[in-house]
C-alpha cells in the first residue's frame, strides 16, 4: 500500500518536473558591431592559418642546394601590420556604438522634457512660493543640481566624457589616421556587399559615414543638463578629411533628432 | 641571271652548315660535387627578403638584409657520401651528402623540416635539357606536390665552368577566393675543375591573394607577398 503510494508520488513528481520548462540562461544581446568584427577576426584567423602552413612550404623550398645550407631569414610578417590596424577598429567600434546609443537615448528631446518636468527642487519649492522671506529659486537650484548629478551617475553618464558626444566620437578615433579610416570604410563596404541583410552593420556604417549633427550633440548635452560651449560646429565626417568648403553651407537645421530607424537598429 | 647562279652554291653551303649544326651533339658533361676531404670552403652569403601586405590602398612592407659567412668543412668521403659540417654564425649542421647534392641524412635537422634539395642529374648532362624531380610536401592535413627542374644551361669554352639553373614550384591549392603561388628560381656556377660552386643565387617568391565569397559576390580582402633571395659567393678554400 505504502509502496504503491510512493510509486505514485515519484511518478507525479517526475511528471511535474518534466512539465516545468527548464530555465533558459539569459542571452547576452549581440552588440551591433559584432557581426562585422567577428567576420574580420575570422578572416584574420583563416589567413594566419594559411600563412603558417605555407611558410613551412616556403622554408622547404628556400634551400635548393644541399651543400649551401644557409639558415633562412625569419618571415617578415608584414600581415601583422594589417592586424594592428584591425585592432584599432576593434577598440573604436564599440565606442562608436556606445556614442550612438547615447545619442539615441538622449538626443530626441523627449528625455529633456521628462527630465525638466521631474526636477524635484521645482516641485518641493512650489508650495513655498509666496511665503515671505523664502527664496524658492535659491533652494530649487541646488536641489535640482543634486538630483541631476545623482541621476546621471545612476544611468552611467560621465559629465566630462559625454558633455559633447561629437568630441567624444572624434577623440575615440584619434589614433586612426585617414588611410586607416578609409580602409575601415572599405571593409564595411565589403562586408555589406557580402551580407547586405545585416541591418545593424548598415546602421553602424551609416552612423560612421554621416556622423552626428551639431544639433544632436547639443540636444544630448542639453538633455543631460550639461553645458557644452565646445559643441562641435562641424558634422562628423568619418570617411574623408576634406578641407572646409569655401562655398557657404546651408545652416544646420536638424531639429536635434537622429534618424530614428538607424538608432533603433543600434539599440 | 648572275644573281641566280651566284646564290645557288651559297644557299647550298648555308643549308649544309645548318644541317651540320643540327647534327652536332649538344654539350654534355657529368655534374657532381668533387670536394676535397679535409678542406674548408668559405662563402659570403647575402640574404635579402621583403614581406608585403596590402589591403585596398593600405600597404605595408618589411625589407630585411643580412650578410653572413658560411663555412663548409669536408670531414670525410665514405661509401660515396660526403660528411659535411656546415657552419653559419652559431648554427652548425652536419649533413651526409652524395656527390649529386642529395642529402641522405642530417642528424641535427628533423626529417620533417629538411629542405627539398635539387640534385644534379645522373650521367652526362646535356645542355638545355631539363630534368625533373618531384616530392610531396605536407600541407595542413594533406600533401601537395613539389617540383624541381634542373637544367644545364651553359658551359664555358674550356668546359671548366657549368651554369646550372634550378626552377622549383609547389602546387599550393588555389581557387577563385584564395589564390597562392610559390616558386623558386636559381642559378649555380659549378667549377668542374675544383668540384665546388663558385657562386649560387636563388630567389623564392610567394604570393597569397585572399578574398571572400558569398553566393555570387566575390570581394578581395588582402594580399601577402614574400620574396627571399640568397646569393653565395666562394671567398676561399683551405687548405
Amino acid at each position: 500500500m505504502i509502496r504503491a503510494f510512493r510509486k505514485q508520488l515519484v511518478t507525479a513528481l517526475l511528471a511535474l518536473l518534466l512539465a516545468v520548462p527548464a530555465p533558459v540562461p539569459a542571452q547576452q544581446p549581440v552588440s551591433p558591431e559584432a557581426p562585422f568584427t567577428t567576420w574580420l577576426m575570422n578572416n584574420e584567423a583563416r589567413t594566419m592559418g594559411i600563412l603558417a602552413n605555407d611558410r613551412m612550404a616556403i622554408e622547404r623550398l628556400s634551400q635548393p642546394f644541399g651543400l649551401l645550407g644557409t639558415p633562412t631569414l625569419p618571415p617578415a610578417g608584414a600581415e601583422l601590420d594589417l592586424w594592428a590596424i584591425n585592432l584599432q577598429y576593434y577598440k573604436f567600434l564599440p565606442e562608436a556604438v556606445e556614442i550612438a546609443r547615447l545619442a539615441r537615448r538622449f538626443g530626441s528631446g523627449v528625455f529633456a522634457r521628462v527630465f525638466d518636468q521631474a526636477l524635484p527642487g521645482t516641485w518641493v519649492t512650489v508650495p513655498m512660493m509666496g511665503v515671505p522671506t523664502f527664496n524658492a529659486r535659491e533652494l530649487a537650484y541646488p536641489l535640482n543640481n543634486l538630483f541631476r548629478e545623482a541621476l546621471l551617475a545612476s544611468i552611467g553618464v560621465d559629465k566630462n566624457r559625454d558633455a559633447d558626444l561629437s568630441e567624444r566620437l572624434k577623440r575615440s578615433q584619434q589614433g586612426i589616421n585617414a588611410d586607416h579610416r578609409r580602409l575601415l570604410s572599405q571593409y564595411l563596404e565589403t562586408f555589406l556587399a557580402l551580407y547586405p541583410n545585416s541591418r545593424q552593420v548598415q546602421a553602424l556604417d551609416g552612423f560612421l559615414r554621416n556622423g552626428m549633427k551639431k544639433s544632436t550633440a547639443q540636444g544630448v548635452a542639453s538633455a543631460l543638463g550639461l553645458n557644452t560651449g565646445s559643441a562641435s560646429d562641424t558634422v562628423f565626417e568619418f570617411e574623408n578629411e576634406t578641407p572646409p568648403d569655401a562655398t557657404p553651407k546651408p545652416a544646420d537645421t536638424d531639429p536635434g533628432t537622429m534618424p530614428a530607424d538607424l538608432f533603433d537598429i543600434l539599440k | 641571271m648572275r644573281g641566280t647562279t651566284g646564290s645557288g652554291p651559297f644557299r647550298a653551303a648555308l643549308v649544309m652548315l645548318f644541317a651540320f649544326t643540327l647534327a652536332l651533339p649538344a654539350s654534355a658533361v657529368p655534374l657532381a660535387y668533387r670536394l676535397k676531404v679535409g678542406s674548408t670552403y668559405t662563402y659570403e652569403v647575402v640574404q635579402r627578403s621583403t614581406g608585403e601586405a596590402a589591403s585596398n590602398e593600405v600597404r605595408s612592407s618589411h625589407p630585411q638584409e643580412r650578410t653572413t659567412k658560411l663555412e663548409i668543412l669536408v670531414l670525410a668521403f665514405r661509401d660515396g657520401v660526403y660528411v659535411l659540417d656546415i657552419l653559419s654564425g652559431d648554427r652548425r649542421v652536419r649533413r651526409y651528402m652524395r656527390p649529386n647534392g642529395a642529402v641522405v641524412a642530417s642528424p641535427t635537422e628533423p626529417a620533417g623540416t629538411l629542405p627539398f634539395f635539387a640534385v644534379f642529374p645522373e650521367g652526362d648532362v646535356v645542355t638545355g635539357k631539363p630534368v625533373k624531380q618531384t616530392a610531396m610536401f605536407p600541407l595542413g592535413k594533406g600533401t601537395v606536390p613539389a617540383v624541381w627542374e634542373t637544367t644545364l644551361t651553359g658551359l664555358d669554352g674550356s668546359k671548366k665552368k657549368a651554369t646550372v639553373t634550378v626552377s622549383g614550384s609547389v602546387a599550393l591549392p588555389s581557387d577563385r577566393v584564395i589564390s597562392r603561388t610559390l616558386q623558386s628560381k636559381g642559378t649555380m656556377v659549378l667549377n668542374l675543375e675544383t668540384g665546388c660552386p663558385d657562386r649560387a643565387d636563388w630567389t623564392v617568391s610567394y604570393e597569397l591573394t585572399y578574398a571572400n565569397k558569398e553566393i555570387a559576390v566575390i570581394r578581395d580582402l588582402w594580399s601577402v607577398r614574400e620574396t627571399r633571395s640568397t646569393s653565395c659567393k666562394l671567398t676561399g678554400v683551405k687548405p
